[in-house]
C-alpha cells in the first residue's frame, strides 16, 4: 500500500508531514509559514500566516501538463490559393476553436496563473485520427462544418490545421498562492480551508472540492479544481444562510460540516457529483444548550468535534456512503461525549482520527481501534515520532517541563537529556567515554573555533538550559504564535526586554528558547535567573558577531557560541546543574524530579543503550541535531492519510535502538523498499555457517554409510479427502467423490498417482493419472457451484480444454488441496526455489500468476505439455525481460517488482521462500445488474415476467446476484465501501445509470427508445484483496502497461530499459534499473502529443508504443546517454484498424488491433527501424508477446466480429491473398484465453513462422510474457515428459467437445 | 515463521549410521551374532526404529519372553525418550562412526531408564512435549486449536519419516504472532553428567531486539564463557542437531528451524576434553 501522509503545522508556522511508512516528521519546505493545513491524498491546501490560501502540490515524476489547441482555418481562392485572409464573411475566424464558434488566436491563450509555464512554442499537430497528414498538418474539406480528410482533393475548398502547445504546472513542492476573492487580500482574509470530496460517487476522476471561510464568516467554493488543474479557477460564494462560519471540514465523499461563530454546527446537504456545492444547510442540534462547538472534522462515517472546554464529541449515525439523498444519514443521530481533553481533532478519509491534546500540544494523538463497526475507537495513543533528529529525543525537550508526564518513555528520553547534559562536562560528572569527547571539543573550540565544536557548545547551551535555540525565529513568528502562548509572552516580557535590546530576535531568540519550559514550569523564577545569567555572559561577543552574520541564523548562532571561551562555557555548565537543583528544590516539581532521578538510577543500565547511541555518533554535530527547536503543534490534518486497519504504521513504539531508529528515519519509502527480506537472513553469516556445517554433517554421518539399511522404510503417503467432481460426460453435474493424492518426498522420489473415485450411475468409477502428467492446477470460478472449485489440467485435458474440476466444501480445504497438489507436482517436475530468470510469466483473469520454466527447446515442446506453476500475489499483468527483471501491474494500476522469491499467497510457511515475500494488495470492482421491466400500470418496476431474468442478476442474467447476497470472490477479499450505481457502464447510460433495451437478452443503449420495455443498471462495489507474494510495491505511479527490454544486459551493471504507460496515457521510462536493482530509481516522463495505450522495448532499445487513437509510434534516438530518446516516428495503423498492443522482439515487431487481429510489421531493419507496412497474420489474438529470439507467443481470444477471419475489405484481401503463408494457419475460434505460440519462426528467413500451436493451457489467461526466454544456458532436467494420461474406468473420449463455453475463470 | 526449507530439509534428512551389537553376556547361541547396521533418523526415537534390531537379535538370546530391549553406549544406558540425535550429540559426538551401541534384553536398569511399553508411550511422550512447547510458545493456543487428526498427522509424519506430512502441520506450530517471536523459547540444555536445564527465556529483549544463541548460553550455562577458569582442557562446545551454530544466531530462528520434531530446541553442552 502506498505511503500516505499526515500533515501538521507547528507554532512556528512550519509544516511537517509524517509518512505512514516512516517514523519521522519531515519538514515541508516552502517559502511561507502556515497556520492551518488541510490535506488530501493528492495535494494540501493551507492558510498562510498572511491569511491567504496556499496550495501545495507534490512534484511528481509525471508533470501536470495541459494541451492548449487552436485551429488555423483557410479558404481557397483562385488568386492566391489557400489563404486565411480571404475567408467568407459567413466563415469562421482565421483562428478559432475546433467547432469554429470562437475566435481564438494563438496569443489569446494565456497562462492561467504564474504557477504555470509553457513547455515550448506552438507547433502543428500533423496527426488526424491516427493518420499522419501531409507536411503542414492541413486537413481538407469541401466547406467548413464538414468532414475533414488528410488528402487534398479537387473539391477541397477549405482547410484547417491544429496548433498545439503544452503548459506545465511548475509550482510543485512549494506553497503556491491562490488569489483571494478580492484584489486586496486584506479586504477579507481567509481563516479556514477544507479540501476533500475526492471520492464523491462517480465524479470526474481527480476532482477535488475546496471550501474556505473568510473572516466575515462567508463560505466560498473553489471551482474546477481537479488533478490537471490543481488551482481551480475562481471562488464561488456559497450562501451561508445568515450563519457566520468560523471553521469548515470536508470528508472524502459528500460530507461537509461547518462551525458557526456562536458555536453551532451545520451540515451541507445536497452535495452530488452534479452539484458539488450542495443545496442548503441544516443545523445540527447541540448535545446540550451550553455546548458550543469550536471545531469539527469529518470523514465518511466519522464526525468528531471539539467544544469549549476542550471536550471531544463524536457523532453517531452519520453515513455518507449512501450519497446525498439520505439527509438523515448525513446529519447523524446523536452526540457522544468522549473521554479526554483535546484541542483539535482531525478525521482521515477512512474515519481514522488524530488529535492534539489540549494540555500537551507537543504530541499528536491517534485514536486506536477505529474500525468501520466501531467508529469511536478505543483509546488515544501518542505518536512516538520525532521531528528531524534521530530517535525520539527532541520531542520531549519541551514536554519534559510541561505538566504531562504520562509517557514513561518521555521521561526516559528526558533523562537521557539530563544525562547527556551532565555527561558532557568532565569536571562535574566524570564518566567513561563522554568526557574525552567533550573536552576534545572544548579545546577545539577554543583553539580553532571549528564548526563542529561550535555546534557542540551550542548544544551544551541548550542542554544546560533545557531550552531550544530557535534557528529561524523571525519577527513574523511572534504573530503566528498560538493564543496559548500569549500569557507566557507577557510573563517573560521583562526578561525578554532585558537583553532584547542587545541581541535582536533574528539572531537568537533566547526568550523563545525559554518558552517551552516556562510553559510548564510556571513560576520557576530561579530557573529563569539561571537562564539569564548564562545567556547574558556571551551577550557582548554575540552582539559583535551577529551583525556580520545576519540573515543566516544558523551561522550566527554558531558564531556566537564559537566566540565564547571555554570558561564561559563552564559557567554555563555550572548554571546548568544549578538549574537542575533549582528544580528539585521547587516543591511543585519535586515528585517528578525524584521520579526522574529514581528512574535515572534504575534505568542507568537499561537506558544505557540509548545513551550509548549518543556516544556512538561519531560526528559531534549530531548533538546539534538532537536539540533542534521544537515548537508546539497548532494544527494537524489527516485528510490525506489512509491508515489501514490491517497494517498500522510503526508510529506508536519508540525506536527499539539507535540503529533502527536512525536507520528508519533516514530511509525514505524508496530506500526501505530496497531492503530485500531475502538478503537479510539468507546472507547472514551465521546462516551460511549453519548450512555449511549441516552439509559437513551429511558428508560425515550419512554419505559413507549409504549402503546401510534404512531404519524407517520410505513409503509414499496418501492424502485423502471427500470432494465433488464435475462429471464431464452425462449427467453433467457435480457428483461426490473421494480423492487420493499419493505423495512421496525426498530421495527415492517416484511418480505418485492422483486418483478420484466417484459414482457413475450406481457403478463405482475412478479416474487416475500419474502426478507427473499434471501440467497445471489452479483455482477457477464456481461454474454453477457455490463452493470453491479447483481445476486440474493434464496434457491431454489441456489440449481438449476440459480440466478435472473438483469442488471443495471450504476455502481452507481448497487451499489445502491446491497447495498439496501443486507442491507435489513441483517436486516431481524439479521446480525448486525461485523461477529462473528465463521463465515465462502469465496471469489469469482471477489475478493469479503462473510461471512456466522453459526448456532449451521451448519452441518444440507442445504447448499442452508445459507445466505451469503458481506464484503468490494478485496481478493483472507480469512482464519479464533481460537481466531477470520482472515487473507486474495490479488491477488497480499499482506497479510491483518481483523480489526474487517464490511462494506467498496460499503457499504458506516452508512452501515460500525465506525472504522477499511481502504483503500485496489489489482492488477491483464487482458488478451486479438491477433489471426492470416496463408495464403500463407502474412504468418501470422490479416486477418482471415469470420468464424474465432475476431482478438482481449478473451480466448474463442467469445467476441471481442481490446486493446482500453477493460475496467477495474469496475470503482474501473484503469489501471497501458500499454498492454504488455505475453511471458510466460500457455502452453508455442515462443520467440515472439506466440502459434500455427492447427485451432482455438484447443490446442495451444509454437512452430510452419508444419500444424499450426493459432496462438495467449496473451497480458496482469495490473489493480489496490482501495477500502475500514475492512482490514489492513500486513507487506510486499507476500504470497501464509495462515493458522490459528483451536484450540480456552484458554486465550486471548495464542499465536495463524499462518503459511504462501511466494510467492516463503518459509514456514513462524507468531510470536506474539494473540487474541487481530491478526496482530502479525514478520515472522519466517522455512527452507525447496524445495518450498512449501500450509499449514494448525491443532489441537494441527499439521502443514502440501504440496510441489511444490506434496508431503506433516508434521512438527514435535512444542511446545510453539519452535513454528517453529524441523524437517519435508516427506509424499509421493498418487499414484504419486501431492497434491496441504492440510487442517488439529482437528484430521483429508484432501488433494486435482492437478486433483481435494480429499484425506483423514487414521489413524492419536496423537502418529502417520503422519498417514498411503491416501484414495481417491471424484473427482471434488478444495479446502477443515476442521474445528475444523473436519467438511469438499469444493469448488467443475470439474476435468480436462475425466470420472472423475473412471480413476484410476487398482491397485488403487482395493484398493478403498474395501471401500464401496466411493460409498456413490462423488461430481458430473458440480458444478463448488460451496460450498458444507460433511454430517455425526462423530469423531471418521466416520471421513470421509457419503454423500455430494453440493447444496450450487456457480458459481465462489474460497476459503472458516470454520476453526473458533466451536460449542460452538451458536449465537441466526440467522437462515435462510426453506420456499420455492413463485413464482407467472412465470413458474419456465420450462427448468431450471443443471447449466453447465461457472461460473457466 | 519457519520458512527456510533448505535448512529444514537438511535437518530432517539427518541420519546416523549405527552398529548394533548384542551384549556379549546375553548371547545364548553358539556363535556371536553379526552386528546389525542401520541408518537411523536423527529426529526419531529409538523405540520407533528398534523393531528391526529386536527381530534380528531375538533368536540369539535366551530372552525370557517380554523382556524389554534397551541400549547402552560405553556403559551409559540410553534414554529412549530423548531424540536419537540428542543422545548421539551428548554422549558420542566425538566417536568414530558408525556409532556402536550395545543391545540388552536383560537386566533393565530400573533406576536409570523408564520403561517403554510400546510406541503408544513414545507417541504420548512426543505429544506432551509438543504441547509443552506450544504452551511456552503460544500459551498452548495453537496446539489446542488443532484437530485430533492434525495431532495424528504430526505423529505419523515423524513415525514414517515424512517431511511434508509432518511440516504441513508443524508449520502452524512455528508461526508467531504480532511480536514476531514466541512468548518463550522451548529449549532444554543437556550436559552428560548433570540433569538437563529448562528455563523461561524470551527470544527478544525488552527493547525488541533479537536475542542470540550467545545470550541464551550465557544466561543458562555461564560456565561456557567462564574465562576465569583458563583451563584449556575444559572448553565447551554447544551442539544442536549435530552442528555448532554460531553464537550470533538468533534464538528465534534456531527455535523455528533447529527444534526437534517435539518442538524443543535440544542443546547439548559437550566438553571437548
Amino acid at each position: 500500500m502506498p505511503a500516505t501522509y499526515l500533515w501538521s503545522v507547528d507554532s512556528a508556522g512550519k509544516v511537517y508531514t509524517l509518512s505512514t511508512g516512516g517514523r519521522q516528521w519531515e519538514e515541508v519546505k516552502g517559502d511561507i509559514e502556515l497556520k492551518r493545513v488541510t490535506a488530501t491524498e493528492q495535494c494540501a491546501w493551507g492558510i498562510g500566516c498572511d491569511h491567504q490560501v496556499y496550495l501545495y502540490v507534490h512534484s511528481r515524476e509525471v508533470p501536470i501538463r495541459c494541451q492548449e489547441a487552436t485551429y488555423e482555418n483557410q479558404r481557397w481562392n483562385p488568386m492566391e490559393g489557400f489563404s486565411g485572409q480571404h475567408l467568407l464573411p459567413t466563415d469562421r475566424w482565421h483562428w478559432s476553436n475546433q467547432q469554429g464558434t470562437q475566435l481564438q488566436p494563438k496569443d489569446s491563450c494565456t497562462l492561467p496563473s504564474p504557477h504555470w509555464s509553457w513547455e515550448d512554442d506552438w507547433y502543428i499537430d500533423e496527426n488526424i485520427r491516427g493518420e499522419p497528414t501531409d507536411k503542414g498538418g492541413w486537413q481538407y474539406a469541401v466547406d467548413f462544418p464538414a468532414q475533414y480528410g488528410p488528402k487534398k482533393r479537387w473539391n477541397s475548398c477549405v482547410r484547417r490545421r491544429k496548433w498545439i502547445r503544452y503548459r506545465r504546472y511548475h509550482a510543485t513542492d512549494n506553497w503556491a498562492l491562490i488569489p483571494g476573492v478580492f484584489e486586496d487580500p486584506l479586504k477579507e482574509p481567509f481563516i479556514d480551508v477544507a479540501a476533500g470530496g475526492a471520492e464523491l460517487t462517480d465524479q470526474p476522476p481527480g476532482r477535488v472540492s475546496v471550501w474556505t471561510v473568510t473572516i466575515m464568516g462567508r463560505i466560498f467554493y473553489r471551482t474546477e479544481v481537479h488533478a490537471m488543474n490543481p488551482e481551480g479557477v475562481s471562488w464561488q460564494e456559497v450562501d451561508n444562510e445568515g450563519r457566520e462560519c468560523t471553521q469548515i471540514s470536508l470528508g472524502p465523499s459528500c460530507l461537509l460540516w461547518a462551525v458557526t461563530w456562536d458555536g453551532e454546527v451545520m451540515v451541507r446537504v445536497g452535495i452530488t457529483r452534479d452539484n458539488p456545492i450542495g443545496t442548503s444547510w441544516q443545523v445540527v442540534a447541540p448535545p446540550r444548550e451550553d455546548v458550543h462547538f469550536l471545531q469539527v472534522s469529518v470523514g465518511v462515517k466519522g464526525v468528531w468535534a471539539v467544544s469549549r472546554g476542550d471536550k471531544v464529541w463524536s457523532r453517531k449515525g452519520v453515513d455518507a456512503t449512501g450519497g446525498a439523498e439520505d439527509q438523515a444519514a448525513l446529519v447523524g443521530s446523536a452526540w457522544v461525549e468522549m473521554v479526554g481533553a483535546m484541542a483539535l481533532i482531525s478525521v482521515g478519509p477512512n474515519d481514522q482520527v488524530w488529535s492534539l491534546d489540549a494540555n500537551d500540544r507537543y504530541m499528536v494523538y491517534f485514536r486506536k481501534g477505529v474500525t468501520p463497526s466501531e467508529l469511536s475507537g478505543k483509546t488515544w495513543k501518542a505518536l512516538e515520532i520525532s521531528k528531524g533528529g534521530p530517535a525520539s529525543m527532541n520531542s520531549s525537550v519541551s514536554s519534559s517541563m510541561s505538566d504531562i508526564y504520562s509517557q514513561s518513555n518521555m521521561l526516559s528520553s528526558q533523562m537521557d537529556r539530563l544525562q547527556v547534559a551532565s555527561d558532557s562536562f568532565p569536571d562535574i560528572q566524570p564518566q567513561a567515554s563522554r568526557p574525552n569527547l567533550a573536552s576534545d571539543s572544548f579545546t577545539d573550540s577554543t583553539q580553532k573555533g571549528g564548526e563542529k565544536a561550535e555546534k557542540f557548545e551550542d548544544s551544551q547551551d541548550s542542554k544546560a538550559t533545557h531550552s531550544l535555540s530557535e534557528e529561524t525565529s523571525k519577527e513574523s513568528k511572534k504573530k503566528k504564535e498560538g493564543e496559548e502562548e500569549e500569557e507566557d509572552n507577557k510573563e517573560r516580557k521583562a526578561l525578554h526586554e532585558s537583553y532584547n535590546s542587545d541581541i535582536s530576535d533574528t539572531v537568537v531568540d533566547f526568550t523563545r528558547d525559554y518558552v517551552p519550559q516556562k510553559q510548564g514550569a510556571g513560576s520557576n523564577n530561579k530557573e529563569a535567573q539561571t537562564v539569564r545569567t548564562m545567556e547574558n555572559t556571551p551577550k557582548g561577543k554575540a552582539e559583535n558577531t551577529h551583525r556580520t552574520l545576519e540573515g543566516s541564523p544558523e551561522n550566527s548562532r554558531n558564531a556566537i557560541c564559537g566566540s565564547q571561551d571555554s570558561g564561559i562555557s563552564k559557567g554555563n555548565m555550572a548554571s546548568s546543574t544549578e538549574s537542575v537543583d533549582a528544580r528539585t528544590s521547587n516543591g511543585k516539581r519535586n515528585p517528578v524530579l525524584e521520579k526522574l532521578q529514581q528512574e535515572d538510577e534504575s534505568q542507568s543500565e537499561s537506558s544505557g543503550s540509548r545513551r550509548g547511541s549518543a556516544t556512538s555518533f561519531t560526528g559531534i554535530d549530531m548533538y546539534a541535531d538532537l536539540y533542534q527547536p521544537d515548537p508546539a503543534w497548532v494544527w494537524v490534518s489527516g485528510g490525506g492519510c489512509v491508515i489501514d486497519t490491517f497494517t498500522q504504521p510503526n508510529w506508536f513504539t519508540a525506536a527499539p535502538s539507535h540503529t533502527n531508529g536512525r536507520g528508519n528515519s533516514m530511509l525514505g519509502p524508496l530506500d526501505s523498499m530496497a531492503i530485500w527480506g531475502q538478503v537479510q537472513i539468507n546472507d547472514a553469516p551465521w546462516r551460511k555457517r549453519v548450512l555449511l556445517q549441516l552439509h559437513e554433517r551429511t558428508t560425515k554421518e550419512l554419505q559413507p554409510f549409504q549402503d546401510y539399511e534404512q531404519a524407517i522404510e520410505r513409503t509414499s503417503w496418501i492424502k485423502k479427502g471427500s470432494l465433488q467432481y464435475w462429471s464431464d460426460t452425462k449427467p453433467h453435474r457435480w457428483v461426490d467423490c473421494r480423492l487420493h493424492l499419493e505423495q512421496s518426498s525426498g530421495k527415492g522420489l517416484y511418480d505418485c498417482k492422483f486418483t478420484c473415485y466417484y459414482k457413475y450411475y450406481d457403478s463405482e468409477k475412478y479416474l487416475q493419472f500419474p502426478l507427473s502428467e499434471i501440467v497445471c492446477v489452479l483455482r477457477v470460478n464456481h461454474g454453477g457451484n457455490q463452493r470453491p472449485v479447483l481445476a486440474i489440467y493434464t496434457a491431454k485435458r489441456t489440449a481438449k480444454k476440459v480440466p478435472v474440476r473438483l469442488a471443495c466444501s471450504t476455502e481452507k480445504e481448497l487451499e489445502d488441496w491446491l497447495t498439496a497438489i501443486s507442491l507435489a507436482c513441483c517436486e516431481l517436475q524439479g521446480c525448486k526455489g525461485a523461477p529462473t530468470s528465463r521463465a515465462v510469466w502469465s496471469t489469469t483473469c482471477r489475478g493469479d500468476i503462473f510461471v512456466y520454466e522453459p526448456t532449451h527447446d521451448m519452441e518444440i515442446t507442445p504447448a499442452n505439455q508445459m507445466f505451469w506453476r503458481q506464484m503468490g500475489g494478485h496481478l493483472n499483468m507480469v512482464e519479464c525481460g533481460g537481466g531477470g527483471v520482472v515487473w507486474g501491474v495490479g488491477f488497480d494500476g499499482t506497479g510491483w517488482v518481483y523480489t526474487g522469491g517464490y511462494g506467498g499467497g496460499m503457499f504458506k510457511g516452508i512452501a515460500s521462500s525465506p525472504g522477499g515475500i511481502h504483503t500485496q494488495t489489489d482492488v477491483k470492482y464487482i458488478y451486479i445488474y438491477e433489471n426492470q421491466r416496463w408495464n403500463p400500470m407502474t412504468g418501470f418496476s422490479d416486477r418482471g415476467f415469470p420468464t424474465d431474468r432475476y431482478m438482481w442478476s449478473d451480466i448474463t442474467g442467469r445467476q441471481e446476484c442481490t446486493k446482500e447476497g453477493t460475496k467477495t470472490p474469496t475470503t482474501e477479499w473484503h469489501w471497501v465501501g458500499d454498492w454504488t450505481i455505475d453511471y458510466k457502464p460500457p455502452g453508455g447510460a442515462d443520467k440515472k445509470g439506466w440502459q434500455y433495451a427492447t427485451d432482455f437478452p438484447a443490446s442495451y443503449h444509454g437512452y430510452k427508445g419508444w419500444n424499450d420495455y426493459v432496462r438495467r443498471r449496473r451497480w458496482m462495489r469495490k473489493a480489496k484483496i490482501v495477500t502475500t507474494g514475492p512482490w514489492m510495491e513500486a513507487p506510486p505511479q499507476h500504470l497501464k502497461d509495462i515493458s522490459v527490454q528483451v536484450d540480456q544486459p552484458e554486465s550486471s551493471t548495464d542499465p536495463i530499459a524499462l518503459w511504462a504507460i501511466g494510467v492516463n496515457g503518459d509514456v514513462l521510462c524507468r531510470m536506474g534499473v539494473i540487474q541487481d536493482f530491478p526496482q530502479g530509481v525514478s520515472w522519466l516522463h517522455v512527452p507525447t502529443d496524445q495518450p498512449m495505450s501500450s509499449v514494448s522495448v525491443g532489441g537494441n532499445n527499439r521502443v514502440w508504443v501504440t496510441a489511444q487513437d490506434g496508431s503506433a509510434f516508434f521512438r527514435n534516438g535512444i542511446t545510453q546517454k539519452e535513454p528517453q530518446g529524441t523524437c517519435w516516428f508516427h506509424i499509421p495503423s493498418p487499414h484504419n484498424r486501431p492497434l491496441v498492443q504492440v510487442s517488439v522482439g529482437e528484430s521483429s515487431v508484432w501488433a494486435v488491433d482492437k478486433f483481435h487481429w494480429l499484425w506483423f510489421r514487414t521489413q524492419v531493419t536496423s537502418t529502417f527501424p520503422e519498417g514498411t507496412r503491416w501484414d495481417y497474420l491471424s484473427p482471434n489474438v488478444k495479446k502477443v508477446s515476442v521474445g528475444p529470439q523473436d519467438q511469438v507467443w499469444i493469448i488467443a481470444e475470439d474476435s468480436p466480429e462475425k466470420g472472423t477471419w475473412i471480413p476484410m475489405a476487398d482491397e485488403v484481401m487482395d493484398k493478403v491473398k498474395e501471401k500464401v503463408w496466411v493460409l498456413q494457419g490462423y488461430v481458430p475460434q473458440g480458444s478463448r484465453g488460451v496460450v498458444g505460440h507460433r511454430l517455425g519462426v526462423k530469423i531471418p528467413e521466416i520471421p513470421i513462422g509457419k503454423t500455430w500451436d494453440t493447444q496450450g493451457i487456457g480458459g481465462g489467461w489474460i497476459h503472458l510474457s516470454i520476453r526473458a526466454c533466451t536460449v542460452q544456458d538451458p536449465p537441466t532436467g526440467v522437462c515435462t515428459d510426453d506420456a499420455a494420461a492413463t485413464v482407467k474406468g472412465v470413458h474419456e473420449e465420450g462427448d468431450a467437445t471443443i471447449y466453447n463455453s465461457q472461460p473457466v475463470c | 515463521m519457519a520458512d527456510d526449507r533448505e535448512v529444514l530439509r537438511e535437518l530432517w534428512d539427518g541420519r546416523l549410521p549405527i552398529k548394533f551389537n548384542l551384549a556379549a553376556d546375553e548371547v545364548s547361541s553358539m556363535e556371536h551374532p553379526e552386528p546389525c547396521y542401520l541408518l537411523v533418523p536423527r529426529q526419531s526415537y529409538f523405540p520407533l526404529v528398534a523393531d528391526k534390531v529386536q527381530r534380528y537379535f531375538l533368536k540369539y538370546t535366551a530372552n525370557s519372553q517380554g523382556e524389554e530391549m534397551w541400549l547402552e553406549y560405553e556403559g551409559q544406558p540410553l534414554k529412549w525418550h530423548y531424540p536419537i540425535g540428542v543422545l548421539f550429540d551428548l554422549f558420542a559426538s566425538s566417536t568414530m562412526l558408525p556409532w556402536s551401541l550395545v543391545v540388552h534384553f536383560q537386566k533393565f536398569p530400573e533406576d536409570e531408564l523408564l520403561h517403554c511399553p510400546g510406541k503408544d508411550a513414545v507417541e504420548s511422550h512426543f505429544m506432551s512435549s509438543v504441547k509443552e512447547a506450544d504452551t511456552l510458545k503460544h500459551r498452548g493456543q495453537v496446539i489446542n486449536g488443532m484437530q485430533k487428526k492434525d495431532h495424528k498427522q504430526l505423529w505419523m509424519g515423524l513415525q514414517n519419516d515424512k517431511f511434508d506430512q509432518f511440516w504441513a502441520i508443524n508449520r502452524r506450530l512455528m508461526e508467531h504472532g504480532e511480536e514476531n517471536c514466541f512468548k518463550h523459547l522451548p529449549f532444554r540444555l543437556y550436559q552428560s553428567d548433570k540433569p538437563c536445564v529448562q528455563r523461561l527465556f524470551r527470544p527478544i529483549t525488552e527493547e525488541g531486539e533479537q536475542r542470540l544463541l550467545g545470550d541464551l548460553v550465557r544466561e543458562v550455562a555461564p560456565q561456557v564463557f567462564n574465562t576465569e577458569v583458563e583451563d584449556a582442557s575444559r572448553s565447551w562446545k554447544v551442539v544442536i542437531q549435530g552442528v555448532e551454530p554460531p553464537m550470533e544466531t538468533p534464538v528465534q530462528w534456531l527455535s523455528e528451524h533447529f527444534s526437534y520434531p517435539d518442538n524443543f530446541l535440544h542443546i547439548c553442552l559437550v566438553s571437548s576434553q
